[in-house]
């Protein structure tokens, strides 16, 4: 693979996918599924709401917790599953919106309003982030986003008011139409409307035209430019849209936390986010969603208690590497690949006898 | 005066063990094109596996020596068992796939890591004749550091005699640079890769056990060596055992001057760098995108 | 325009002194070119005659170590490729590329996104917006024989598609100047005779058009081009029509490689 062209300006998540005849972004031809496909963030939003709206409110708190990193792990989707580009640097976005909040936690402000800010102060530190990695690609650039992730990590520590890892504690969920968010109940309402939003946004990002570009310089950033699409500016735009999301994630995370610290953003949490990117399947819009869910289940369900986690959180990303590519979302469609291949030996094998 | 060469004294030592790592993944980067998220943690096993087998006690220094190899030895095993495991089946997946595949490497080896030895805290001892420092008048400069320097040139000379100068040497610069060609004339890509991995792994054991004695051996440590091996072939370019050399040094060099004049800043001291260094150099200092290319 | 003798054709694409060297090696030497509107052109040489890295210059796939190039009198020396498909020139690649998880439809839609610049619009639908275009895209499709495959996942088309939807986004393009990477490499005799055919269908129905070739396929290339520029060792040998080339001893001379020339 030696080649001229510089160690590649095309991302390489494109191996990470098999789009064949289930690619990312395509419109089902069946009247009825398409009608599902563009209702699914409602749908989902709603349905989950229901679900939950009876349980204990420790089971919404959890629930919760699995809901914002659903839109983390989605905000980082759109690097990694729609363009391509490994990020190891993500926990820094949310620490933006995690800090924000955190430092404003005396000011009385709406929650929602100071979510919102938080989203806009993530974009505009995503933006700069990429004018600054402007020229580089690949390799380099993951390791940028390591970089810049430990930087604001060593940050938390060296200003005084953020308190590294001590934390900043006792940050109040805020009222809201009178009602105290700082109840599981009202805070699961709140939480899942905020980003029932989102995913709306970023569904709506998705169909664009700018999210179809993305696309396309997933699959040949080269052919991209050779028809006109200003690379660069593409991806500086893309991680500040991220940005803004992973921010909202880390405000409503430290609204329902109370605390925020230091470890909240370490760099092996940008790690955790690809994983759950992958283990939903970094090409289906919603795999980063079953990923994330998944992920948190075991963290605090099953893993809890064991010191040695990371042995089986490893060995399910390795088999995810190695074997199940597409991640959860992609098993179907993988599957039916397995099927077609043995059908087709056997009849290949039918005619011979 | 003497403190300026006490910090730079200070700064080569701390540079040596930073060389020893990154060396080894540069290598293993610029050959196999995977870039290995397990180097920290085969760098925490071999501190490990040294606390192990000297089992807190003060030994002689050739005793010392002798189980900072076997550490070494350890974690090599560790590499080509990673390199036949996982990696020679990923050899056309492409750096992100293989960059993956290491990142899951290097939970399961943390993971097992706290499995067999826990979360507790290791102390290793210097062995006896290091545990001084010398006088030298207006400074007085830890014999360890002189022993570290010393480990340091002579692995770093030997690198470099095996790379540039033996068969071998040929032949991981053959793979390096081509694969496909290399095979076809006759390279065996697959010991290649067994034996860089190998290579990589003992030297980022033997920079584990070298750097046992001066920490708190304990989960976490894994993490904060492969960030700055990271930054380090950045900052020396992919694939450069040279460039690795000249930016640990100058990484260990920066956070000493950091650490005596103006400590707050001790930690940003590799940052501030790398980001200095790709401003004029994308592809870091030493880095020939012909001959890294994969 | 389109009555206008061949020689008061605005000039469109003018390449003055562009050189590029690789480590030292020049690859191309001080190379001067201009186009006229609505010419076809094609540039051949042996192997190594710098070629492909004259038509990268032109199409800002690199960038000249000196010299300039203006594009319908923009200075367009120091263009990143995709401004300079923005404005006009679109190209094709020897080997197809395309977007291989997208339809047949949906790349020349993007294709389309690139030339309007709708790819900013990080709110309307894609397929909604991609209507303005819907004309524009079908009759592509059905110039280039692609419509019956139009919903096909790009990554399942035989070799002889890829070629056409190499094409085919070029021309959905509505270029001003349509670049021509060896249009007919590696194709079999059939594709070769077809792909003839729609360039010059390509050709006839757009007078205002210039396109630039090249290539190693004499045949294809003399049928098509009115003017052939020969390069050898980075540099322009001979310019001038196809008969003039054919028999030009200076021509044989070069492919022959005499080691006095």
């Amino acid at each position: 693979m030696v080649s001229n062209a510089t160690e590649s300006e095309a991302p390489q998540g494109a191996e990470l996918m098999r789009p064949g005849r289930s690619g990312l972004g395509r419109l089902s031809g069946n009247p009825v599924l398409r009608w599902i496909q563009n209702l699914d963030v409602p749908i989902v939003v709603l349905a989950v709401g229901l679900a939950f709206a009876f349980s204990a409110g420790n089971v919404q708190f959890l629930v919760a917790t699995m809901a914002i990193y659903a839109l983390l792990a989605m905000s980082a989707n759109m690097l990694v599953g729609w363009h391509g580009t490994m990020t190891f640097g993500h926990a820094a976005f949310f620490g933006v919106g995690l800090y924000f909040v955190a430092l404003m936690r005396e000011s009385g402000l709406n929650p929602f309003l100071l979510v919102a800010i938080a989203g806009v102060l993530g974009g505009v530190v995503g933006l700069l982030f990429g004018l600054l990695t402007i020229r580089l690609s690949g390799i380099g650039f993951a390791m940028m986003t390591l970089v810049f992730g430990q930087v604001l990590y060593l940050l938390v520590f060296t200003i005084p008011a953020l308190q590294g890892d001590n934390g900043i504690p006792s940050v109040p969920a805020g009222k809201l139409f009178g009602l105290n968010l700082s109840l599981p109940r009202n805070f699961w309402w709140y939480a899942l409307i905020v980003i029932g939003i989102c995913f709306l946004l970023i569904k709506m990002v998705y169909r664009s035209s700018f999210g179809r570009t993305v696309l396309a310089v997933r699959d040949d950033a080269l052919r991209a430019a050779a028809l006109g699409v200003p690379v660069r500016a593409v991806r500086i735009m893309l991680i500040g849209l991220s940005g803004f999301f992973a921010a909202v994630a880390g405000a409503l995370f430290v609204q329902q936390q109370s605390i925020a610290s230091a470890d909240m953003i370490y760099w092996l949490t940008s790690g955790e986010l690809v994983l759950m990117c992958l283990i939903g399947g970094t090409g289906y819009f919603w795999g980063p969603v079953l990923g994330a869910t998944l992920f948190v289940w075991l963290d605090s369900q099953l893993f809890k208690d064991i010191s040695y986690s990371s042995l089986f959180v490893g060995i399910i990303f390795l088999a995810v590497v190695l074997l199940f590519r597409g991640g959860i979302a992609g098993l179907p469609h993988q599957i039916s690949g397995w099927v077609r291949r043995w059908r087709s030996r056997r009849e290949a094998k039918a005619v011979q006898a | 005066m003497g403190q300026l060469i006490s910090a730079i004294m200070n700064g080569i030592a701390t540079g040596v063990p930073l060389f020893l790592v990154s060396s080894g993944l540069t290598l293993i980067y610029g050959v196999m094109g995977v870039l290995n998220f397990a180097h920290g943690a085969l760098f925490m096993i071999g501190a490990y596996a040294l606390a192990t087998l000297l089992t807190g006690q003060v030994t002689n220094i050739g005793l010392f020596l002798l189980c900072a190899v076997l550490a070494a030895a350890v974690v090599a095993a560790i590499g080509m068992a990673a390199e036949r495991g996982i990696f020679s089946w990923l050899y056309n997946a492409g750096h992100m796939i293989n960059l993956l595949a290491a990142y899951a490497l290097m939970l399961i080896l943390v993971g097992l890591s706290i499995l067999i030895w826990g979360t507790k805290i290791y102390n290793v001892q210097r062995p006896t004749e290091l545990a001084g420092a010398v006088d030298l008048g207006l400074l007085s400069i830890p014999v360890y550091n002189l022993f570290t320097i010393g480990l340091g040139a002579a692995v770093a000379v030997g690198l470099w005699l095996l790379i540039s100068k033996s068969s071998y040497g040929v032949k991981i610069r053959a793979v390096a640079y081509d694969r496909t060609t290399a095979r076809a004339l006759g390279v065996r890509a697959p010991l290649i890769g067994m034996g860089v991995f190998a290579l990589g792994g003992a030297l980022a054991g033997l920079a584990g056990a070298l750097t046992a004695p001066l920490i708190s051996v304990a989960p976490g440590i894994d993490a904060a060596y492969a960030l700055q091996s990271f930054v380090i072939i950045i900052i020396g370019g992919l694939g450069s055992i040279w460039g690795a050399l000249i930016a640990a040094l100058a990484v260990g060099l920066i956070q000493s001057f950091l650490v005596y004049y103006a400590h707050d800043w001790a930690a940003y001291g590799m940052y501030i760098l790398v980001a200095i260094v790709l401003l004029f150099w994308p592809q870091g200092l030493f880095s020939r995108s012909a001959s890294t290319a994969h | 325009m389109n009555g206008a003798a061949p020689d008061e054709r605005p000039i469109v694409l003018e390449v003055i002194d562009a050189s590029k060297s690789y480590y030292g090696v020049p690859a191309v030497s001080e190379m001067s070119l201009s186009v006229r509107q609505g010419e076809t052109l094609a540039i051949i040489g042996p192997n190594g005659a710098g070629k492909s890295t004259f038509f990268g210059l032109i199409a800002g796939e690199h960038k000249s170590s000196s010299g300039r190039i203006v594009f319908d009198g923009t200075e367009i020396t120091r263009w990143s490729a995709n401004r300079r498909a923005r404005f006009g020139m679109s190209r094709t690649f020897q080997v197809a590329r395309f977007f291989p998880s997208r339809t047949v439809r949906e790349n020349l839609q993007l294709a389309r996104v690139g030339r309007t610049g709708r790819y900013r619009d990080i709110v309307r639908g894609f397929s909604w917006a991609a209507k303005a275009d819907e004309d524009d895209v079908a009759t592509v499709l059905d110039d280039l024989g692609l419509s019956h495959i139009e919903d096909s996942l790009a990554a399942n088309l035989a070799q002889g598609d890829r070629k056409r939807l190499e094409l085919a986004m070029a021309m959905v393009q509505r270029p001003k100047v349509l670049l021509l990477d060896e249009p007919t490499a590696g194709m079999s005799n059939e594709d070769c005779a077809l792909t003839v055919d729609t360039l010059k269908r390509i050709r006839s129905a757009d007078p205002a058009l210039t396109i630039v070739m090249t290539g190693h396929d004499m045949e294809v290339l003399f049928s098509l081009a009115q003017r052939i520029v020969l390069m050898a060792d980075g540099r322009k040998v001979i310019d001038g029509s196809p008969e003039e080339i054919a028999s030009s001893e200076i021509a044989r001379r070069v492919y022959l490689g005499d080691a006095n020339e």
